[in-house]
């Protein structure tokens, strides 16, 4: 068994960053601007951030955080709830945000 | 068609986008049932397919960022914010384009959680209803892409006079 509880966290810190910095970049434009800097726009920035995040965490808390395989079950539904909750929480943010 | 006619063709684009997004969820079905069926030969099956799920829910990533800065950007958003169907891309877009950068990072989680656990059939220990919860996940946000981007096309469509 792989270590989950370091798969787990990588996955909820990447969809968290990506969630997050979309937030950020819709109230500030320059921030939002900064990204899209980096590489042509920001939906790329946020891609490659996102997916550079999870595997390297990944990788490094591998090595870092022991495995907890007796609650591997946790982990893995708190990833599901990070996910989730990181859709339903864009959903209504873009629709408040298009409204008022 | 070359690769490169592909990427610049909106004629292969979007049905390629979208084509590569829907077998790439799909997968993640399929995945669900070789895992429930408890089997050694099932198990091996569920880890190539959901090797195969991530490469094509990265594909459509690749593909639609391709379409969403090639063609999207340029003409269909200025169409449909110029129409009253603005929130088409306001709200229906926006969350669409947002949620797609973490379904590969899911799918990646999925291939990697289930390559975890080489004794499926026969360990009582494994988070089972978990792993089935990310894939059903999978396959529901991309199936729910799916449906966003029908609303999309169709608000477009409706602002150039409908009917098309």
């Amino acid at each position: 068994m792989k270590n989950i509880k370091a798969l787990s966290i990588s996955s909820i810190i990447s969809i968290g960053i990506v969630t997050l910095i979309t937030l950020i970049g819709e109230f500030s434009a320059p921030f939002k601007n900064g990204l899209a800097a980096l590489t042509s726009h920001h939906w790329v920035t946020k891609s490659i951030i996102g997916m550079i995040v999870f595997v390297i965490l990944s990788i490094i808390l591998g090595y870092m955080i022991k495995p907890d395989n007796e609650n591997s079950a946790k982990y893995i539904w708190s990833t599901f709830g990070v996910a989730l909750g990181s859709a339903v929480v864009l959903f209504l943010f873009f629709t408040i945000h298009a409204l008022v | 068609m070359s690769i490169s006619g592909i990427l610049t063709s909106l004629h292969w684009l979007v049905p390629a986008h979208a084509a590569a997004g829907e077998i790439g969820a799909l997968a993640f079905l399929w995945v669900i049932i070789e895992l429930a069926n408890r089997q050694d030969r099932g198990y091996i099956r569920a880890k190539w397919v959901s090797l195969g799920g991530f490469i094509l829910l990265f594909t459509s990533w690749f593909l639609s960022g391709t379409y969403y800065l090639t063609h999207y950007g340029n003409v269909v958003k200025q169409v449909i914010k110029g129409g009253n169907l603005a929130w088409a891309h306001n709200i229906i877009m926006e969350t669409k384009e947002h949620i797609f950068i973490f379904i590969p990072i899911l799918a990646l989680f999925a291939f990697l959680l289930i390559l975890s656990f080489p004794k499926w059939s026969t360990n009582n220990k494994i988070p089972r209803r978990s792993i089935y919860a990310i894939c059903i996940l999978i396959v529901a946000l991309g199936f729910g892409m799916v449906g966003l981007g029908y609303i999309i096309s169709a608000a477009a469509r409706a602002t150039l006079g409908g009917g098309v």
